[in-house]
C-alpha cells in the first residue's frame, strides 16, 4: 500500500481518537482517547521515516521519547483523577464544571 | 515489501487495530472499553513490525501494553461502581462530534494521500543495525533530550504520588469530604458514589 | 440743520433704557421702590426732549442720525444699529414718548402699593426703549429686533401678575400668536435682504424701484423670480403685522391681553405696540404700491378686521373688552388706510387714535380702580352713576368717546375722514375700495354706538351695584393725564389737518389731500345715528335687560362667539400642535430611544450568547481548540503554494563525521568511545 496507506490508517485512528476524547463521559476513557491519539501520531512518524528517510534516525528518537511522555502522561492524569475525585465526589467529566460562566 | 503477502498482513492488521480503537471509544462498558485497546495496541505493534521498525515493535508491545494498558485497567477496575451505569457514556455532543471528527479524519487521510510525497531509495537497516544506531544517537547527539525524557519520568513519578497520597488523618476530618458547597447539585440520578481506594476517607 | 450725524439721538434710546435698567435693579435688590418710576420717567422724558430739540427731514440721508455698525461681513454687507429720525420716526417717537410719559405718572397712582411696583417700571421702560427703537430703525434687521423685544416686554407686562393663571395664559396666548405671524415676517425680512443684499430700508426701496423700472436684467433673489419677489415680500411683511396690530385672523390674543394692568393695555395694547405693524406696512408702502395683490390684501384684511371687532364690541360686558376689540377694529381703519394708498391717512388715524384710545383706558383704570372692591370691577352691569361720583373721569371720558365716534371737530373725525376719502379715491383704481369705504362708514355708525353705550352704562343712569354707589374720584395723579391727554384727543385732529400740516410733513409739500365733505357729512350722519340711538336705549334712569340682547339670535351668538376664530386657533393650532407633538413625541420614544435600547438589549444579548461558550466543561474547550486546529490546517493547505518536491536529505543537515563514503551512509561511524 506504501505510505499513503499508514497514512489513512493513522488519520483515522486519530480521529478516533479525538471522537473519544470529545464525546466520553468517564474521565478515564478520555484518556484511552487520549492514548489512540499519541499512538496515531507514533504511526505517522514511523511511516514517514519509512518511506522518505529510512537512514535518519531522528525519527526513531522522536517516536521513543514520544513512548515515554504518554506513559508519563497516563500516569500523572489518573492521579489527576484521583484528586478531581475527591474533590467532586465523581469521575464524569461533566461534574468538574465550576468554570461555568 | 511488496508482496500481495505484505498487502494482505497490512489490510489485516489496519483493520484490527481501527475496529478496535472504534469499539473502544464506543462500547458502553468502561473495562470492555478498556480490554478492546489490547487489539488495538497489538495491531498497532503489528503495523511497527511492517514498517520494519523493529525496536519499536517491541517496545510497544512492553509498554503501551505492558504499562499503559495495565494501568489503564488498574484504573478501570478500581473506578467500575463510580460511575451510575444507567446513564449514557456518550455525551450530548455525541452525534455532532461524530461527525466531525468523521469528516476531519477523511480530510486528513484526504489531504495527506493527495501530496507527492517524494521516494526514497534507501532500504532499512536490519534490526540490530537500527537499535545500535538508535542508541548511539541517544547517548550521543541526543542526549539532551534523553535526559530531559528522563527528567520527565521522575517528575511524573513523584507527582503522581503526590497527587494521589492520601491526605493525612487530621487534614481528612477538617476538609475530607468532597466539596458539594455552593449550589453544586449532583446530576440526576447519580447515587451516592462508593470511595475509591485511598481516597482518604 | 444740514449735517445730520448726531450722537445726541442716542439719548432717544439710552434714556429709556438705563431708566428701566436701574429700576430694574431696585426691583431685583427690593430697595426704594418708590424711586423706580422716577428713574424712568426721566429717562423717557429725556428721549422726549431730545427728539422734540431736533429737526426731522423727510429724506433719510438729511435726517439726524447715529450709527454702529454692529456686523461686517466684507466685501459689502453689514449690519448697523442705531437712530434715524426722519419725519415719520419723530412722529412717532413724540406719541411714543408723550404716551409712554402719561402712562407712567397714572401708572404712579394706579399701581400703588402693589407687589412688584418696581418691576413693573422696570419693564415699562424696558418698552419704551424697545418701541424707540422699533421706530427710529432704518433697516429690517433693528425693526426685528425691536418687534420681537416689545413682544417680550408686552407679555412680561400682561403676565405681571403672574399667579393669576388667566394672565399667564393671556400672556403666553399673545407671545405665541403674535409669534406664528413673526414666522411670515422673517421669512419677508430674510428675503427681502438677501434679494437687495442689506437690511437697510433705502436698499429696499431702489430695489423695488428699478424691478419696477423694469431696470434688472437679472434676478435679484436666488430663489424667486423679479415678479414674485415684488408680491411675495409685502405679504410676508404683512404677516407680522396681522399678528402684531391683531388684525384678522391673528387678533384673538389682544382681547384676552386685557388681563394686564389697564396703564399696561393704555401704553402698549392700544397706542403703540399694536401700531409698529401699522408703522412697519407705512414705512415700507412703497414696496406695498409695487403690487396690486398686496395693497389689495392688507385694504380686505383691514376691512374686515375692522368689521368683525366692531359687531364683537357691541356685545361685551367687560368695559376693558370693549376697548380692546375697539382697538382692534381702529387698527383695521388704519390697515384700511394704507391700503388705500395713503400713508399719510393711515399715519394720521394712528395719531390720533393712539391719544383718544389711550384716554379710554385710563379712563376705564380710573373706573376699575375705584371699583376695586367689587367681584368684577370691570363689568359694565355693576356700574351706573358714576359721572356724579367721578366728574373727572366721565367727562374726559366722554371727550375720548366722541373722538373715537368721529363727532365733528373731534380728533377721529378728522382721521377718520381722511381715511374713508382716501379710499374714495382709491375706488377709481380698484372697485374693492369701494368695498372698503362702504365698510368703513357701517363701522363709524357701530363704532359710534358701542362707545356711546359703554359711556351710558358706566355713567349715566342710576348706580347699579353697592361699589358703584360708593365709588370716589381717583387721586389727581390719574386724573390729570386724563385731562392731558383729552386736549389733544380734542384739537390734534384739526391742528394736523389744518394747513395740510401733517401730509406736508410726512411726505413733501407738494402732496395736499383735500377734505371730502360730502363724505364727511354722510360718516357723520351715520356716527351720529349710531350715538343716538344708543342715547335712546340706554340714557334710562334704570335698565332692565341689555338691549342688544335683543338683537337676532343668530347674529347675538356669533358675535358672543367672538365670530368662532378663537375657538378655531385652539382646535387647529393648539390641537394640532400637540398632535404633531403626539407624533413625534411617539418617534422619540419608539424609534430614536427604541434605537438606543435596541443597542443595549443586543449587547446584552450578545453578551448572554457569549457566556454560554464558557461551559466550564474541558470536552467543550478541547472540542474548539481541534476546530480551530483543523480550520488552520484547513486554510494552510488550501492556500498554500505547492512546492516542488525536494528530495530530502540523507541523514538530515546534521554534520557527522563520516570515515569513508563506502560505508553504507545509515551506518553511523564516529569518534565515540565505545565504537
Amino acid at each position: 500500500m506504501g505510505l499513503n496507506g499508514y497514512l489513512i490508517v493513522a488519520a483515522l485512528l486519530f480521529g478516533l481518537g479525538v471522537y473519544g476524547v470529545l464525546t466520553r463521559r468517564n474521565a478515564i476513557a478520555v484518556l484511552i482517547g487520549i492514548e489512540l491519539m499519541l499512538n496515531a501520531a507514533n504511526l505517522n512518524f514511523l511511516a514517514f521515516w519509512r518511506f522518505l528517510a529510512p537512514s535518519a534516525m531522528e525519527a526513531q528518537v522522536f517516536v521513543l521519547i514520544g513512548i515515554t511522555v504518554a506513559a508519563a502522561e497516563a500516569a500523572v492524569g489518573l492521579a489527576v483523577i484521583l484528586n478531581v475525585y475527591r474533590d467532586i465526589g465523581s469521575i464524569e467529566v461533566e461534574q468538574a464544571s465550576e468554570l461555568r460562566g | 515489501m511488496n508482496g500481495v503477502g505484505v498487502q494482505a498482513a497490512f489490510i489485516s492488521l489496519a483493520v484490527l487495530t481501527l475496529v478496535s480503537a472504534a469499539a473502544s471509544v464506543r462500547v458502553r462498558n468502561i473495562v470492555h472499553a478498556g480490554f478492546w485497546l489490547l487489539p488495538c495496541f497489538v495491531g498497532i505493534a503489528g503495523l511497527f513490525a511492517l514498517l520494519e521498525a523493529h525496536f519499536f515493535f517491541v517496545v510497544q508491545l512492553l509498554i503501551y501494553v505492558g504499562a499503559i494498558l495495565v494501568l489503564i485497567l488498574f484504573a478501570l477496575m478500581l473506578t467500575r461502581d463510580v460511575m451510575n451505569p444507567a446513564i449514557p457514556q456518550t455525551n450530548r455532543a455525541g452525534f455532532i462530534a461524530g461527525v466531525f471528527c468523521a469528516l476531519g479524519g477523511l480530510f486528513a487521510a484526504w489531504t495527506v494521500t493527495r501530496q507527492a510525497w517524494p521516494g526514497a531509495s534507501a532500504v532499512p537497516a536490519p534490526p540490530a543495525e537500527q537499535t545500535r544506531a538508535l542508541g548511539a544517537d541517544l547517548i550521543g547527539l541526543y542526549a539532551v533530550p534523553f535526559e530531559v525524557a528522563s527528567l520527565l519520568l521522575l517528575a511524573a513519578l513523584i507527582g503522581a504520588i503526590v497527587l494521589a497520597k492520601s491526605e493525612s488523618p487530621a487534614r481528612a476530618s477538617a476538609d475530607g469530604e468532597p466539596r458539594a458547597e455552593g449550589g453544586e447539585e449532583r446530576p440526576e440520578g447519580a447515587e451516592e458514589p462508593r470511595t475509591m481506594v485511598g481516597a482518604g476517607r | 440743520m444740514e449735517h445730520p450725524d448726531n450722537a445726541l439721538t442716542w439719548w432717544i434710546l439710552l434714556g429709556p433704557l438705563a431708566g428701566a435698567a436701574l429700576a430694574g435693579i431696585l426691583a431685583l435688590t427690593r430697595r426704594a421702590p418708590a424711586a423706580a418710576p422716577l428713574l424712568t420717567i426721566l429717562g423717557t422724558a429725556a428721549a422726549g426732549a431730545v427728539a422734540l430739540s431736533l429737526q426731522p427731514a423727510r429724506n433719510a440721508a438729511a435726517a439726524p442720525h447715529a450709527d454702529l455698525s454692529w456686523l461686517t461681513i466684507p466685501p459689502a454687507f453689514s449690519i448697523t444699529l442705531g437712530v434715524q429720525l426722519d419725519s415719520l420716526a419723530w412722529l412717532m417717537v413724540l406719541v411714543v414718548c408723550v404716551v409712554s410719559l402719561l402712562v407712567q405718572v397714572y401708572s404712579t397712582g394706579y399701581m400703588r402699593g402693589e407687589v412688584g411696583y418696581a418691576r413693573y417700571f422696570a419693564y415699562l421702560g424696558l418698552f419704551t426703549a424697545s418701541m424707540l427703537g422699533l421706530v427710529v430703525a432704518d433697516n429690517l434687521f433693528q425693526l426685528y429686533v425691536c418687534w420681537e423685544l416689545v413682544g417680550i416686554c408686552s407679555y412680561l407686562l400682561i403676565g405681571f401678575w403672574w399667579h393669576k393663571p388667566s394672565a399667564a395664559n393671556a400672556a403666553k396666548k399673545a407671545f405665541v400668536v403674535t409669534r406664528f405671524g413673526d414666522v411670515g415676517f422673517l421669512l419677508g425680512v430674510l428675503l427681502l435682504a438677501s434679494a437687495a443684499g442689506s437690511f437697510q430700508f433705502g436698499a429696499a426701496q431702489s430695489m423695488f424701484a428699478d424691478i419696477a423700472g423694469g431696470v434688472p436684467g437679472r434676478d435679484y433673489s436666488g430663489f424667486v423670480s423679479n415678479q414674485t419677489l415684488v408680491w411675495l415680500v409685502p405679504l410676508l411683511l404683512f404677516c407680522g403685522a396681522v399678528g402684531k396690530s391683531a388684525q384678522f385672523p391673528l387678533h384673538v390674543w389682544l382681547p384676552d391681553a386685557m388681563e394686564g394692568p389697564t396703564p399696561v393695555s393704555a401704553l402698549i395694547h392700544a397706542a403703540t405696540m399694536v401700531a409698529a405693524g401699522v408703522y412697519m406696512v407705512a414705512r415700507l408702502l412703497p414696496l406695498f404700491a409695487a403690487s396690486e395683490a398686496a395693497m389689495a390684501t392688507v385694504l380686505v384684511i383691514g376691512a374686515a378686521t375692522a368689521l368683525i371687532a366692531a359687531t364683537i364690541a357691541l356685545v361685551q360686558n367687560d368695559i376693558k373688552k370693549v376697548m380692546a376689540y375697539s382697538t382692534v377694529s381702529q387698527l383695521g381703519y388704519m390697515m384700511l388706510g394704507l391700503g388705500a394708498g395713503s400713508m399719510a391717512a393711515g399715519m394720521f388715524h394712528l395719531t390720533t387714535h393712539a391719544m383718544f384710545k389711550a384716554l379710554l383706558f385710563l379712563c376705564a383704570g380710573s373706573v376699575i380702580h375705584a371699583l376695586h372692591h367689587a367681584a368684577d370691577p370691570n363689568d359694565l352691569r355693576g356700574m351706573g352713576g358714576l359721572r356724579r361720583s367721578m366728574p373727572h373721569t366721565a367727562w374726559t371720558c366722554a371727550i375720548g368717546v366722541l373722538a373715537l365716534a368721529g363727532f365733528p371737530g373731534f380728533s377721529g373725525f378728522w382721521s377718520k375722514d381722511s381715511i374713508l376719502a382716501a379710499a374714495l379715491e382709491r375706488g377709481s383704481h380698484t372697485p374693492l375700495a369701494y368695498a372698503g369705504l362702504v365698510v368703513g362708514i357701517a363701522v363709524a355708525g357701530l363704532t359710534a354706538f358701542y362707545a356711546a353705550r359703554m359711556w351710558l352704562l358706566a355713567f349715566w343712569g342710576e348706580p347699579r351695584s353697592e361699589d358703584a354707589a360708593h365709588a370716589h374720584e381717583s387721586p389727581p395723579v390719574m386724573t390729570i393725564p386724563l385731562w392731558v391727554l383729552a386736549v389733544p384727543s380734542l384739537v390734534l385732529g384739526f391742528w394736523l389737518h389744518s394747513g395740510h400740516r401733517l401730509t406736508e410733513f410726512l411726505l413733501g409739500p407738494e402732496h395736499h389731500e383735500a377734505m371730502n365733505w360730502p363724505l364727511a357729512i354722510v360718516t357723520t350722519a351715520v356716527a351720529a345715528a349710531g350715538m343716538g340711538l344708543a342715547a335712546v336705549l340706554y340714557a334710562r334712569p334704570r335698565l332692565a335687560r341689555d338691549p342688544v340682547e335683543r338683537m337676532p339670535g343668530p347674529l347675538y351668538r356669533t358675535f358672543v362667539n367672538l365670530w368662532g376664530v378663537d375657538a378655531f386657533w385652539a382646535n387647529v393650532a393648539a390641537r394640532g400642535t400637540l398632535a404633531m407633538g403626539g407624533v413625534v413625541a411617539w418617534f422619540d420614544r419608539n424609534v430614536v430611544d427604541g434605537l438606543m435600547n435596541l443597542i443595549g438589549w443586543s449587547f446584552g444579548r450578545a453578551g448572554e450568547g457569549i457566556r454560554r461558550t464558557t461551559t466550564g466543561q474541558a470536552q467543550t474547550y478541547a472540542a474548539v481548540m481541534m476546530a480551530a486546529a483543523l480550520a488552520v490546517a484547513a486554510l494552510l493547505m488550501l492556500f498554500q503554494t505547492p512546492r516542488p518536491p525536494a528530495s530530502v536529505p540523507r541523514g538530515m543537515s546534521i554534520q557527522r563525521p563520516q570515515r569513508s563514503a563506502a560505508v553504507p551512509d545509515f551506518v553511523h561511524v564516529g569518534a565515540l568511545p565505545y565504537d
